[in-house]
């Protein structure tokens, strides 16, 4: 059974290269563009879920809407937090364009949370980046 | 149309009287208003004696009480009686006797706006009316819409300027009357207005106080006038001072120096000190001038018509705040006369007054009540100073006394000035430290509590929507779990602040029909329900929130008010006037920063797809070696490079020093080579090579704590500067990287061999956006990359400087060399 990563990230064909590089490197990849949406699959398959890349910028949704996401700009902490806080044993991936180094700051490098720049890390290296992290967590499957 | 001048400016006792009535004529006004009181003036007859002979008219009589005029005018009758506060017996008998009276809307008094006068009129229809355009646009009011509404009762229409520097606060507001044409009042409009209807009544100059002379602003008010082609007289030959002239004498001092000079010591620390410290000085001042069984200080809420006690002589301790209805008390004769008053305790007037139950128990028979006059509103009892005495006696004259009040106006003016000025200059430096929007008005909460002393602060802002005012930040308040957050418009009375454009108090929240239920949801409802909120307006017209304090807390054992007055309002307009500038500013910088986040991410998201695209196409086996050129790598080149240049935007675009993600590296490995390789586009147009930049190998700089990427960034800049100036000779394309350990620094030496930098321009091209006259004709860019070094190496706690101009051109980089133990600074974080 192929290893269940989930992607949280508005832009689908930008992430095209990215979710067909996991995909053949034997990763299923369920991408959900938003977090009501993304909670609501977190809720239904949580434990089934080996990994998270999680985008910061997007739409706050419901769940996010009274937070000071700077109108989605920084939606992706909120979610980083909960998610965190949720399932403090998921690895977590923050993939991302912003470059603002005070909202890049606020991702804390940690065991389960590692932050990787969009333009960088590409498909290949995010491969490995899942892999490694994948390893450290115990949870080895894919590819 | 004429014109003439109120004589207020010089106060209510001036030194001459006809020299001032030398220095109107000569100033070319045609008639006088005037303020001082009857028992200054004399009698009716000298008074238009000393007029005439200098060609004067008396347009009007505006000191003293009614009664006193009436009595002072006698048979006489001038063109009318000034009226501000209305008495309907006093002057329903002043019309009776044939008296004209002007109803003259001014700021805390009963006919405080032109609604007020507009009641008044409407009721006795034989008042006339004489507008003032400071009063009227000061409340709020549109002074032209006014004199068009009301034209046909207009006798007479003062002109008055007004800065909004001080605020409007009851106290203050009056420190902003300026002469003529050098405030924010549109005078000229009115005066438009008046023409057009072919105005035929007086123009009254006004100016409350001058901040230089009274001769020199008057002068300086008429010079106005006859700009706005206004004529008037033209100044004729001085005519010798009439032996009928009338000067006040000052009566001799009753009061030794010593005293004196005590006593203006006293005010000396009473004005550089804390507001309730001032007024505990001010009563002990008094306490020692004139030693009675009990002193009082109260403050004047005259439109109000309230009296609050604000401090009293140590012995005495009122377990709760003392506010006193005006009409109920003793102390109304001082508001009225405005001079010091000595009254009778055990007089059957007196039995069931407010002073007569202080006076228990202190053996207190008589009162003596002076008056603190306004500094800058001279008809206006800021404070009344009551001194409970045992006897009638009085060891130092009223006239005296009333001086002493002066002194004491002046200590509280500078008082409340200090505070005002200081509460300001703490919130700039509050809005200078403060990083966001949310921090600084947390902080603003907690300035404001401390600042004037109250329970409670909250900071409320209007949504985008403009029809809700939101809780942002507060202190000292507990609201319920499910209590809102926010009010509709028109839910509170915040909103009234909001519309008045005006601080309001608010002494019975629950009084109030609109009292939000939100309020009641206050965990620990307190037992008083007092309010002071001023409203954040941006330009007089854009309204960004409210800060809102919540009862007034005893701050000194000799202070026992606990209610909101006057200068706590002065104090909090003080703070919301600082607070829009930089509220405005941090909110367009935060609007920037937003701004620059999405562009950043927009650019950078296409990227992202070609690189990713160009890593799968990478995958395909052979496809390199089918390419005559290798593309692919030269779409990751370019695409670096246009990475670099995003990041450069975005550091550029930040105030504050850009955070570091520090790690131990290798220059060269890390950030020398990365750099040469992300520069191999550029090498590429101008046909160089790479083989042309060298570099040692560092062994002087061990690893070092830094920010790798802003590191490849400073290389970048200052290698693709050095490439793109370079002379177009292929051959003399040449980069020397190399480095030095001298304790306690490290150098970095970046040396190229093109055209250099010109002398006298070392400096000034690390300046953002600077670039020589030749680069710009000759030289695509902006001028930005030298600006972000240096911002970067600063970041590093380092310098760079231009040390070498020209064969080569040389940068030397220096950083400290505990860099290689330890990062710049203890909040860097590490990856």
């Amino acid at each position: 059974m192929s290893t269940l990563l989930l992607l949280i990230d508005d832009e689908v064909v930008a992430n095209r290269a990215y979710v067909e590089v996991l995909h053949a490197a034997g990763y299923e990849v369920e991408q959900r563009q938003d977090p009501d949406e993304a909670w609501s699959y977190l809720e239904s398959h949580g434990s089934a879920i080996a990994l998270v890349i999680l985008d910061i910028m997007m739409k706050a949704g419901e769940r996010y809407k009274g937070k000071p996401t700077r109108s989605g700009i920084d939606t992706g902490l909120f979610c980083l937090n909960e998610l965190r806080g949720s399932y403090p044993n998921l690895p977590i991936i923050v993939l991302t364009n912003v470059a603002n180094k005070d909202t890049l700051a606020r991702v804390p490098e940690t065991a389960q949370v590692h932050l990787e720049q969009k333009p960088k890390c590409q498909p290949s290296r995010l491969v490995g980046v899942v892999r490694r992290l994948l390893s450290d967590a115990g949870k080895e499957g894919g590819a | 149309m004429k014109v003439g001048v109120q004589t207020i400016i010089w106060g209510p006792r001036p030194a001459d009287f006809c020299a001032m009535c030398d220095s109107i004529r000569d100033a070319g006004y045609l008639g006088v208003e005037v303020f001082q009181r009857p028992e200054v003036l004399g009698s009716i007859e000298k008074l238009l004696r000393v007029l005439e002979d200098r060609d004067l008219e008396l347009i009007g009589l505006a000191g003293g009480s009614l009664k006193q005029r009436m009595e002072f005018c006698g048979d006489y009758r001038p063109g009318y009686l000034y009226v501000e506060n209305w008495n309907d017996s006093e002057s329903r008998e002043a019309i009776r006797k044939g008296f004209t009276l002007a109803l003259h809307p001014h700021l805390y008094t009963q006919i405080h706006r032109a609604e007020d006068a507009r009641q008044l009129l409407l009721a006795h229809p034989e008042l006339k009316f004489l507008p003032d355009t400071a009063h009227l646009s000061v409340a709020h009011d549109d002074p032209v819409a006014v004199i068009c509404e009301n034209y046909d009762r207009i006798i007479a229409v003062h002109f008055k300027d007004w800065v909004s520097d001080f605020g409007r606060s009851p106290h203050r507001y009056a420190r902003g009357f300026v002469e003529l044409g050098q405030g924010q009042i549109d005078i000229a409009a009115v005066l438009r207005e008046l023409k057009a209807r072919s105005f035929e009544g007086w123009i009254i100059a006004e100016q409350d106080y001058s901040r230089t002379t009274p001769e020199d602003s008057i002068s300086k008010s008429a010079a106005w006038l006859v700009s706005q082609q206004l004529e008037l007289r033209s100044r004729p030959p001085r005519p010798a001072t009439s032996s009928l002239g009338l000067s006040y004498e000052a009566p001799e001092a009753s009061v030794s120096q010593c005293d004196t000079i005590a006593f203006l010591q006293a005010c000396a620390r009473a004005g550089s000190a804390r507001i309730d410290s001032c007024w505990a000085t001010l009563c002990g001042a008094f306490s020692q001038l004139l030693p009675s069984q009990l002193i009082t200080l109260w403050s004047c809420n005259q439109a109000e018509q309230l009296l609050m006690l604000v401090a009293t002589d140590p012995h005495f301790c009122p377990t709760s705040s003392i506010t006193l209805d005006v009409g109920e008390t003793l102390t109304r004769e001082t508001l009225l006369s405005q001079f010091v008053q000595l009254i009778d305790l055990e007089g059957d007037a007196a039995r069931h007054s407010p002073e007569h139950e202080l006076a228990k128990g202190t053996g207190a028979k008589w009162l003596v009540s002076i008056p603190v006059m306004n500094v800058w509103n001279p008809h206006q009892v800021w404070l009344v100073v009551n001194c409970f005495r045992n006897t009638s006696e009085l060891p130092i004259s009223k006239d005296d006394l009333f001086e002493f009040g002066r002194y004491a106006g002046m200590a509280a003016s500078a008082a409340v000035a200090e505070h005002c000025s200081a509460a300001a200059t703490r919130i700039s430096a509050l809005a200078e430290r403060s990083k966001a929007e949310s921090q600084f008005l947390n902080e603003l909460a907690e300035l404001t509590a401390s600042v004037v002393g109250c329970e409670a602060a909250s900071v409320f802002l209007l949504d985008p929507s403009g029809e809700k005012l939101v809780l942002k930040a507060s202190t000292g308040l507990t609201l319920s779990n499910n209590a809102a957050q926010s009010y509709s418009k028109g839910d509170d009375f915040i909103w009234t602040a909001l519309d008045r454009n005006q601080v309001l108090l608010v002494r019975n929240a629950r009084e109030r029909k609109d009292y939000s239920r939100s309020i009641m949801e206050e965990v620990g409802s307190p037992q008083l329900h007092q309010y002071l909120c001023a409203p954040l307006v941006h330009s007089g017209t854009q309204a960004l929130g409210v800060i809102r304090c919540r009862n007034k807390q005893v701050t000194t054992s000799s202070s026992v008010s606990r209610s909101f007055n006057d200068e706590d309002v002065a104090v909090l307009e003080a703070i919301a006037q600082a607070v829009v500038p930089h509220l405005q500013m941090i909110r367009i910088n935060e609007q920037r920063i937003d701004m620059l986040d999405r562009l950043t991410h927009e650019l950078r998201a296409p990227l992202t797809v070609v690189r990713n695209a160009v890593d799968v196409i990478g995958c395909v086996q052979g496809i390199r070696a089918l390419l005559p050129y290798d593309y692919l790598d030269d779409i990751l080149s370019w695409t670096t490079l246009m990475d670099r240049l995003i990041t450069n935007a975005d550091v550029l675009s930040r105030t504050s020093p850009p955070p570091l993600e520090i790690e131990r590296i290798y220059l060269v490995k890390g950030v020398i080579a990365p750099a040469v390789r992300q520069v191999e586009p550029l090498l590429q147009e101008r046909k160089f090579s790479s083989k042309q930049i060298t570099y040692d190998a560092f062994v002087s700089i061990p690893r070092i704590h830094v920010d790798r990427n802003y590191w490849q960034q400073i290389v970048f800049n200052l290698l693709s500067n050095a490439i793109k100036y370079a002379y177009k000779d292929v051959d003399a394309f040449r980069i020397e990287i190399s480095s030095a350990h001298i304790a306690p620094s490290y150098y970095i030496y970046f040396r190229d061999w093109g055209p250099g930098v010109n002398i006298g321009l070392e400096e000034r091209i690390f300046e953002d956006r600077f670039r020589s006259g030749d680069a710009r004709v000759s030289v695509a860019g902006q001028g930005i990359g030298l600006w972000v070094v240096r911002r970067l190496v600063q970041a590093h706690n380092g310098t760079v400087t231009l040390t070498k101009n020209a064969a080569p051109c040389e940068f030397t980089i220096v950083l400290p060399d505990y860099l290689s133990k330890k990062g710049p600074h203890l909040s860097d974080t590490r990856r």
